[in-house]
């Protein structure tokens, strides 16, 4: 029987079907919209998230990286984009 | 090892290392002052750039699984999976630790472990907390938040039926988002719930799959404009989103992309239903923020090829979510 931290890296039994779990749900894509739904950006990270919050002047993204030391961070957002070229 | 040695070795090397030292900084001021310095940020690669990240200098040494990130002004507001306190919040100017708060446990005042933590529109400086297991809702100001003190608060709202997402709009009445008794319904500021509008998407597709299946894939983020006027939904198990506009008590779709229909009706075994939404098969947005003009959504796509599913049920699941990934192409 796999432990919780051995688990990504092994296979998982869920009762006769096998599952190779994926590593975790952190993402190191974002995408940028407008109100109207358009899609302005997207951008890589440096770096797997799990959560992330928009400064008020939409200049910075705030990020947790789930890292064996967490971290939060920032990333500031190219400005062009605020200009919406 | 000798004392002897290691100042010899520095006292030789000295005028070197000064000099050396003194042309790599210069150069670094030199670069960092040209106009395109701001390419430290961004590195174009291919036809997507990479941006880089600066960690904040705030002491981090306790963060564990950290989650719902606000920001308010110069706050910085989260949930931290360590209970008691449930949240903290760092001033992002002095870097320090401002307070922590958020008892959970089973009491009318304490916190639902699955509550979740939303700036308030209408309010700037006030949080909202949307407990998904009391069915209640309450709210934050800044103020509070600053204080440094454990903050106790009034039960809040309760409403009467489950719900996966609820905000309190600037008209004093409650957004709530449900899964099977349509998309979105207000309650009134005494929790009456008024009538459902907007029935949840791919109702017709997934009306055979069991009500678990449906609220896991059916989950996302609710975000609202900070005016209130128009809301975000992001899913989180397929990369779809939904924007409506909000006119008093009254919720139309202005725009929506919900790519694919997730093939469910193909599968005809029942204990797949259990499985197949589980982490590898999320290909949605594990995280959105908005401001006045902007959407930010964490979108996490799948990678095929490193993790790949191996079950004889995958292989009738897996394409129907791959057609969704056209376009993000």
């Amino acid at each position: 029987m796999p432990t919780k931290s051995t688990l990504p890296s092994q296979i998982l039994n869920v009762g006769t079907i096998k599952l190779y779990p994926r590593k975790s749900s952190h993402a190191n894509q974002i995408h940028l919209m407008n109100w109207e739904g358009k899609l302005l950006a997207k951008y890589e990270l440096d770096r797997d998230l799990s959560n992330i919050a928009l400064d008020p002047s939409g200049r910075v993204v705030y990020g947790f990286a789930p890292e064996e030391q967490p971290k939060l961070v920032a990333y500031k957002l190219p400005s062009p984009l605020l200009t919406g070229q | 090892m000798t004392p002897q040695k290691t100042v010899c070795h520095f006292g030789i090397a000295n005028g070197k290392l000064r000099n050396l030292l003194f042309v790599t900084v210069a150069g670094l001021c030199f670069c960092a002052c040209q106009p395109n310095a701001k390419k430290a940020e961004t590195e174009a690669t291919g036809d997507r750039a990479i941006l880089k990240s600066t960690e904040l200098a705030i002491p981090s040494d306790s963060l564990r699984v950290a989650s719902q990130l606000v920001v308010l002004d110069s706050l910085l507001v989260f949930k931290d999976y360590k209970y008691n306190p449930l949240y903290e919040v760092y001033n992002l100017k002095s870097n320090q630790l401002m307070s922590r708060f958020g008892k959970v446990g089973d009491g009318p005042s304490e916190f639902d472990p699955y509550a979740i933590l939303q700036n308030l529109p209408g309010q700037p400086g006030g949080l909202g907390f949307c407990m998904r297991l009391k069915f209640r809702y309450r709210n934050l100001g800044m103020a509070d938040l600053a204080n440094g003190t454990e903050n106790y608060m009034e039960a809040g709202i309760k409403l009467p039926t489950a719900f996966q997402q609820c905000v309190l709009m600037p008209n004093g009445n409650y957004l709530r988002v449900g899964i099977f008794d349509g998309r979105y319904t207000f309650a009134d500021p005494k929790g009456n719930l008024l009538p459902p509008q907007l029935d949840y998407p791919f109702a017709k597709d997934l009306a055979n799959l069991s009500f678990g299946a449906k609220a896991m894939l059916l989950q996302g983020s609710l975000l609202v404009w900070p005016d209130g006027q128009r809301t975000l939904f992001a899913y989180r198990s397929f990369p779809g989103w939904e924007i409506c506009q909000v006119n008093g008590l009254k919720v139309e779709k202005k725009a929506e992309s919900l790519q694919s229909i997730p093939l469910f009706s193909d599968v005809t075994s029942g204990d797949i239903i259990s499985v197949e939404l589980k982490i590898d098969n999320i290909d949605g947005y594990v995280g959105a923020s908005v401001n006045q003009e902007l959407i930010v959504l964490l979108y996490l796509g799948r990678s095929e090829e490193k993790y790949p599913r191996k079950s004889s049920h995958a292989n009738q699941i897996h394409p129907a979510f791959a057609n969704t990934q056209r376009w993000h192409n």
